[in-house]
């Protein structure tokens, strides 16, 4: 029988693949393997001297299994021209740092993605502000107004030092970081997830290492007859490692307000009055042990359904595979009464986002294609939606709104009128909608899909 | 000439050059002087010895690997490096008994080549196998529970190419 001591010395020829066969082959082969296994591969892929790179002996497989797609990402990424990942990384490092209170890896990666950034400088640039934050929610729907979540303050947390606030800079109503020692910079971020896009000036600036964005307390904002947004509703402040995504569903049949927030998984609804700037929040928690993730929010008729990525994908956002919770929330929102909430389905969603589900019917981006570029006329196939996070609809209302992969265009259709309205640069996320048809818009060229095939373009 | 004994007391006369492809055994007759004698190699037993033996003879007037020299390869060459020479890799044509026996006598007597190529063949004996073949290849018992195997294979998804 091999002797596990030599898989130390065997795994070094190993490539990343055969390593993953060799740790699911048996216990003590797993076990011999975990104290060195991705010390080997690390020291080995980054050529980094072993002393460098110390492996604590609790790290955690799944922690394994993080760091190594570091790994793997950043080497593909030395070769290739896709700057896909360049979003994912900064995120694995994240979430690596939650895990490894040393951040000795942590370290090791950023300075390697740092030297990537240079050379990878307008790659990094191009993806670096495709951001999919929903910092900032902007809706149109007929009810009961329009409005927008906001999250009008930010913090910046220390990664090392626990959570600190950012005495220089300040954010402005949009969630932006302006940094004092360069007033010339600006720094968006989204949310703590390190995603970083431009501001006016158009450039790029990295976050500074070791800190990262927190939102606090989001409120829900309305557009008045005049377009002056003014601030409505205070939900409560959310703790300081949370929001990692805010979703907001309207629906025909109530008046309220629905607006779900990753972290504490918890669920918003905010029924309005009649007088404008009144109304009741009300909240109820789905979850303790999921934080940082996504969630979809999907509001049909009196049913409403919240779609959550599992802990193990968290904040991989759409370019990583993805397990959904599917719960469905019952409750007399428009008293807040008991609220129960029930888990009906998990759904692997594979690379992608569920993008509508009515409780029978799901559909999701199986997969993301960020480089495709559609022309009109085209037929969309699933697999070609691209970012699913640029589509988000609903079905009681006759509109839909999308936006494209890096942000730069977004707009609204209204299906009935045929208008199309440039969204503020600002909204990151919206609501959609169709009465009853599956609808999706998807980014580029502005098309609009019904079902599987597309029913009319849109000029933008 | 040095006489090296086996384990199982089998002796074995051996070029001074031949024996010094063994870091290990290289020290100890520069500590010990030009009457070195008899070297006991205790944990060898005579048929794997005598196999490591035909190696170091058949390499005997390799260069030596400098100290240091793992840690100056790159990422890229040790990528190559599973490519394995013509007598190299007949002389590694045995049962797998004798070759892990060969590897961990190679570790033993610090011969880096010699481990390095019989690392590689092994790790060519795992390369593009399932975890099932490796256990087969390897005569392993599966020691993992269906829900450990599942937690593993969900854990493991992230390192596969998409």
């Amino acid at each position: 029988m091999l002797p596990p001591e030599l898989l130390h010395i065997i795994i070094q020829h190993l490539d990343l693949a055969s390593l993953v066969s060799l740790s699911q082959v048996s216990r003590k082969w797993r076990d011999a393997l975990c104290d060195d296994f991705f010390y080997r591969v690390a020291a080995r892929d980054f050529n980094l001297e072993h002393r460098r790179f110390p492996l604590r002996q609790t790290w955690t497989s799944s922690a394994h299994i993080i760091y190594t797609r570091c790994v793997q990402l950043i080497s593909h990424m030395t070769n290739s021209s896709n700057s896909c990942d360049l979003v994912l990384v900064p995120r694995l490092i994240d979430t690596l740092n939650d895990r490894d209170t040393t951040n000795n890896k942590v370290e090791e990666l950023s300075e390697k993605m740092a030297q990537l950034s240079i050379t990878k400088s307008s790659q990094l640039k191009t993806r670096l502000h495709t951001s999919h934050t929903t910092s900032n929610i902007t809706f149109n729907c007929p009810l009961p107004s329009d409005f927008s979540v906001l999250f009008p303050t930010y913090s910046l947390q220390h990664l090392n030092n626990g959570f600190q606030q950012f005495d220089d800079g300040y954010c402005d109503k949009y969630g932006y970081i302006r940094l004092t020692d360069d007033p010339k910079h600006y720094q968006c971020y989204d949310k703590p997830t390190r995603d970083l896009y431009t501001c006016s000036n158009g450039l790029v600036i990295d976050l500074p290492q070791n800190y990262r964005v927190v939102p606090s307390t989001p409120t829900v904002k309305s557009r008045d007859a005049e377009g002056i947004w003014t601030e409505r509703v205070d939900f409560e402040r959310i703790s300081r490692d949370v929001a990692s995504d805010v979703v907001v569903a309207t629906s025909s049949s109530t008046t309220a307000v629905w607006v779900c927030v990753t972290g504490e998984l918890r669920v918003f609804w905010w029924v309005p009055r009649e007088s404008r700037g009144q109304g009741t929040v009300h909240s109820c928690k789905i979850s303790r042990e999921w934080t940082r993730n996504k969630v979809q929010l999907f509001v049909y008729k009196s049913i409403v359904l919240v779609a959550v990525t599992q802990i193990h994908y968290i904040d991989w956002s759409i370019h990583s595979k993805q397990v959904w919770d599917v719960y469905q929330v019952t409750c007399d929102h428009l008293k807040g009464g008991d609220v129960q909430v029930t888990k009906i389905q998990s759904h692997d969603s594979s690379w992608g986002n569920i993008l509508w589900y009515d409780g029978l019917r799901l559909c999701n981006t199986p997969q993301y294609a960020c480089d495709r570029t559609h022309v009109i006329g085209d037929t969309i196939e699933p697999s070609q939606w691209g970012y699913g996070n640029c589509i988000r609809f609903n079905f009681d209302s006759d509109w839909i709104v999308g936006y494209d992969c890096d942000h730069k265009l977004r707009w609204i259709r209204n299906s009935v009128t045929g208008a199309v309205e440039h969204v503020p640069e600002h909204c990151m996320s919206f609501v959609g909608v169709s009465r009853g048809r599956l609808k999706v818009c998807v980014f580029d060229k502005g098309y609009l899909q019904e079902r599987e095939r597309i029913r009319s373009t849109v000029d933008v | 000439m040095v006489t090296l004994v086996s384990s199982d007391g089998v002796s074995f006369n051996v070029d001074q050059k031949v024996a010094s492809r063994s870091a290990l055994i290289k020290n100890m007759m520069e500590d010990i002087g030009e009457d070195a004698g008899e070297i006991p190699v205790p944990n060898v037993s005579s048929n794997v010895l005598k196999k490591v033996i035909e190696y170091c003879t058949y390499h005997k007037d390799d260069p030596l690997p400098q100290s240091g020299e793992d840690e100056g390869t790159s990422a890229a060459d040790k990528k190559k490096s599973t490519v394995i020479d013509d007598w190299d890799y007949n002389f590694l044509q045995v049962d797998q008994e004798m070759l892990f026996e060969i590897i961990l006598t190679a570790n033993y007597l610090d011969i880096k080549p010699l481990l390095d190529v019989g690392c590689k063949t092994v790790a060519n004996m795992i390369k593009g196998k399932t975890p099932e073949e490796i256990r087969r290849t390897f005569n392993i018992a599966n020691d993992f529970t269906p829900e450990e195997e599942a937690q593993i294979r969900r854990e493991n998804e992230w390192a596969e190419d998409r």
